[in-house]
């Protein structure tokens, strides 16, 4: 053993000896180097210098001691976090990295590892360019995947070999073969240095059991690290540049009191050679099942081989045939990978046996395990479901059906009991007699003053155009005849033409002149159904600002509208109405703002029902009422000179006397022969129940 | 007919034939109902939109805007925009922009029509049934009075009854089906009676309507026909 390495051994031991108080033999972690004669040795001072070869020195001197703090890769963000936390890492770690890089640095190359590194002295030349070169090699290492040394495995790598015991350490450096180093190629040197390391193995295992699980797990991925950046085969031929593969190589290189350590991790898995770097993990965890361990060490180890003829064919030898004959995984007639990253490989990508083995798949019944009850029912629906899909025929309907001769037959007596009084002019049936409800209606506008102002509402569909104008004929007559100022409001669409309608033929019928926004004005159409009627209750001047004539007149500042300020001021308020709905808004929303006002409805006989509460309440809501054609006969009875004057309820009445008669009559008969049908019916099949 | 002037004929003809053509359904649905009731709601929403514009639109609406004072274009202003976001309702994509204005129809109309059900209907009406037998208002009335009361003891029993009709509470015992009580069911069935009556007069009023309808275009077309005849 040469004497640097004798000399660092006794360094060694003296810091092991400064931390064997402990029981831990990792406790010396947690010194320190505490005075500077400690540092010297641990940086290689001037004193151990002397004692050191020349040509270490002059390697010691070339290869400086990296910085600690030196971020080799700026851009890779893991790097950035080791030296944030640099700063914050205990003192022992710190310590540890320092001892590690300076060993690195003194440790004395052999000639071979120096003829393996050919650009090894123009290192500090390239230095100065490193700087710029950094993403470039930050880009390649992390391809490569190299070890740093900068970072938090490495010292664990040393805690390792310091740990081992001297015997090892001097089997390892007595088991290393004496190489033909300048004959070796780079890769060959680490295979050499695995073979080694391999020997060395069981004794390293007996040391890291010893040490802590944590340390144990850094140990194992520093090891793997160290798998990784061996350089061999296709990854150090990559390297484009010479000096860019002298920079990774002075990267990656393990110094010599590494390469004990990763033995270790290689006796652990069995036979490994130097391309255990370029296997997957995956590989790690399969079986080796073709060579011992015994056989790789004597592969390996090349303690038989001639160095002098390892160069030539050992360089034109790819990795591929040393390969394929130490990894048989599994099946031994499995296929040598012959291309790719797994070249060299058998049995890795075991395709065939996946693919053309597969077992016939279990076949599972597709049949539903229902029961039979809600098969029943699966059946119901499927065929209620296809039902719909299914074009049916439609029956030919026969031409003459019962349901259309009834018809017929219907509208037939109906037509005959309304024409022939129409068509003959008849008016012998007698009109209504007076009723309550039209007898409170006529006085109500009998009672009126002259010229009063009177509201007329005409909200009803011109369906029933002909109800209505028999009722309000005669009423809006009257009230002609009382020279009313008719305001005309509607909350139908259609309500202001019919009200025209009304004022128009009324006019002419009775001889009177009301044309012209002097003698009515047509508000025309309140928006909004009951809303619209409550804010007319409320503000009419503002709800219905304008008549609907062509000049649109704002009427509430013509007279007589002036003198109304809201509904209370008009004397009369009328509703004509065929719907319930309707009469009824008018009277919830808009009588109980009429104070004095009276309000009477004109409606139609099918609003009755609903609308006759209102009148015969105490105290009545509507104070008079007209209803149907009915009501517009007793209206005229009761005033035969309006009758005389108008007269369409009297023009009505014996058509509709006889209609309703026909009416009764067939809504009679056929009860009568439906009742007939059935007792015949009944009889039928009481015949039939007795006969059988 | 020499007097009657020419729009007038028109007018005559024109409904003289879509009454024909209403009357032919009689025979079953036809061409030519079809195309009367299809002229008639093409009619009446044309006549709906013109007088929505004429009559309240452009007066109500953009009227005040255009030639408004100040206070009227900010009264006009709030309806303008509820207007504008009822348009959104014609895309459903943006309908949802037109809820806020239908929300503010449907709420001031839920609230108008229900508070005018309580004061105009409900309130009245009951203060009206339980004044049927205020015997100075019966005295007063100078009718008979035993009549009177006799009229107000039926309508009094008409309105429980057929409120006890619709009463639908009802007590289920252990094993059976839930039933009304024995009394409700008594004043339930005397309510039928009443809800019975009260349809047939419905169907009479509704029969009533339609044959004054049938009766007034059947008088029509004799005004028609009958100058025709004449020579009038």
């Amino acid at each position: 053993m040469d004497e640097w390495l004798s000399f660092l051994r006794e360094n060694e031991e003296t810091s092991d000896n400064q931390v064997s108080s402990g029981d831990s033999s990792f406790e010396w972690l947690e010194d320190e180097p505490d005075d500077e004669s400690d540092q010297d040795i641990w940086l290689g001072s001037e004193e151990s210098d002397e004692d050191l070869p020349d040509w270490l020195k002059e390697m010691g001197t070339d290869d400086l001691p990296p910085d600690p703090d030196r971020v080799l890769f700026p851009e890779d963000e893991g790097d950035q976090e080791v030296e944030l936390e640099g700063g914050e890492e205990p003192d022992w770690l710190q310590k540890i990295r320092t001892r590690q890089m300076e060993e690195s640095s003194l440790q004395p190359k052999t000639e071979f590892e120096s003829a393996a590194e050919p650009v090894e002295t123009a290192k500090p030349e390239l230095e100065d360019d490193f700087e710029e070169e950094l993403p470039l090699i930050a880009e390649f290492e992390q391809d490569v995947e190299p070890v740093d040394y900068e970072g938090e495995a490495a010292p664990e790598i040393d805690i390792e070999q310091e740990s081992l015991p001297e015997g090892v350490e001097e089997e390892l450096a007595g088991e290393t073969p004496a190489p033909a180093e300048d004959e070796f190629p780079t890769w060959m040197a680490g295979l050499v240095a695995g073979s080694a390391a391999v020997a060395a193995s069981s004794d390293v295992d007996a040391e890291a059991e010893g040490l802590p699980e944590w340390l144990s797990d850094l140990e194992k991925s520093s090891t793997l690290d160290q798998e990784e950046i061996v350089p061999f085969g296709e990854e150090g031929d990559d390297l484009t540049f010479d000096w860019l593969q002298s920079q990774v190589r002075a990267d990656q290189d393990i110094p010599f009191g590494d390469m004990s350590e990763p033995e270790g991790e290689l006796a652990d898995i069995g036979p490994v050679s130097p391309f255990v770097g370029d296997l997957s993990d995956f590989l790690e965890d399969a079986e080796f099942s073709t060579l011992e361990s015994g056989d790789v060490l004597e592969e390996t180890t090349g303690e038989d081989l001639a160095p002098a003829d390892l160069p030539h064919w050992l360089e034109a030898m790819r990795p591929i045939d040393a390969a394929a004959g130490m990894y048989a995984l599994g099946d031994k007639d499995a296929p040598v990978e012959s291309s790719g990253p797994l070249a060299g490989l058998q049995g890795v990508l075991p395709v065939e046996p996946e693919i053309a083995q597969l077992k016939k798949p279990i076949a599972y019944a597709l049949r539903l395990q229902v029961s039979e009850n809600q098969q029943a029912h699966a059946d119901l629906f499927e065929k209620l479901v296809k039902s719909e899909g299914e074009p049916k025929a439609i029956d030919g309907r026969p031409v003459l059906s019962s349901q259309y001769l009834f018809r017929l037959i219907i509208f037939m007596v109906l037509l005959l009991a309304i024409a022939w009084p129409i068509f003959t002019r008849s008016q012998v049936v007698p009109l209504p007699g007076l009723t309550p409800e039209v007898l409170d209606t006529s006085k109500i506008i009998g009672d009126l003053p002259d010229n009063p102002l009177v509201l007329l509402a005409v909200d009803y569909e011109p369906g029933l155009f002909g109800e209505l104008e028999a009722i309000s004929s005669v009423v809006v007559d009257h009230l002609m005849l009382k020279g009313a100022y008719l305001t005309l409001v509607s909350t139908t669409t259609n309500g202001p033409a019919l009200a025209e309608r009304i004022i128009a033929e009324i006019s002419a019928s009775g001889g009177h002149s009301y044309q012209g926004i002097d003698r009515y004005a047509n508000l025309g159409y309140i928006p909004g159904g009951v809303i619209g009627l409550q804010g007319f209750a409320r503000a009419p001047r503002h709800v219905a600002p304008y008549a609907l004539d062509p000049d649109s007149t704002s009427v509430w500042t013509r007279p007589p509208l002036d003198q109304a300020q809201n509904l209370a001021d008009f004397d009369l308020v009328a509703v004509l109405s065929d719907d319930p709905g309707r009469a009824k808004g008018w009277i919830e929303q808009v009588q109980p703002v009429l104070g004095d006002t009276p309000m009477v409805v004109l409606i139609s006989s099918q609003a009755e029902p609903l609308v006759r509460p209102y009148y015969q309440a105490y105290p009545n809501q509507v104070q008079g009422m007209v209803v149907g054609l009915a009501g517009g006969g007793a209206y005229e009875n009761a005033h035969q000179d309006l009758a005389a004057r108008s007269g369409i309820a009297r023009r009505y009445w014996d058509a509709y006397t006889l209609g309703m008669l026909a009416a009764a009559i067939l809504i009679g008969a056929g009860g009568v022969v439906n009742v007939i049908a059935k007792i015949m019916e009944t009889q039928k099949q009481a015949k039939a129940g007795g006969k059988s | 007919m020499a007097e009657m002037s020419l729009p007038d004929l028109v007018g005559s003809i024109l409904g003289f034939s879509l009454t024909l053509m209403v009357f032919s359904y009689v025979f079953g649905d036809n061409a030519l109902f079809r195309a009367t009731i299809h002229l008639f709601i093409g009619a009446a929403a044309g006549y709906a939109a013109v007088v929505a514009w004429y009559n309240v639109t452009w007066p109500q609406l953009f009227l005040p805007l255009i030639l408004g004072s100040q206070s009227e274009r900010l009264y006009a202003l709030f309806p303008l925009v509820l207007s504008g976001l009822l348009l959104f309702k014609i895309s459903p994509r943006l309908s949802r922009y037109g809820s806020p204005a239908v929300a503010y129809l449907v709420g001031v109309g839920a609230a108008v029509a229900v508070g005018g059900a309580v004061l105009g209907t409900i309130f009245p009406q009951t203060l009206a049934t339980i004044n049927l037998l205020d015997l100075e208002a019966i005295r007063q009335s100078g009718e008979t009075p035993i009549w009177l009361l006799i009229q107000a003891l039926l309508i009094i029993l008409g309105t429980v009854t057929t409120l006890a009709y619709f009463h639908f509470g009802a007590r289920q015992k252990l094993g059976d089906t839930p039933k009304r009580a024995e009394w409700i069911e008594i004043l339930a069935l005397i309510g039928q009676v009443f809800i019975a009556i009260t349809l047939g007069v419905v169907l009479a009023g509704v029969f009533t309507s339609a044959l004054t309808a049938l009766i007034e275009r059947v008088n029509s077309i004799a005004d028609f026909i009958l100058p025709l005849i004449n020579g009038q």
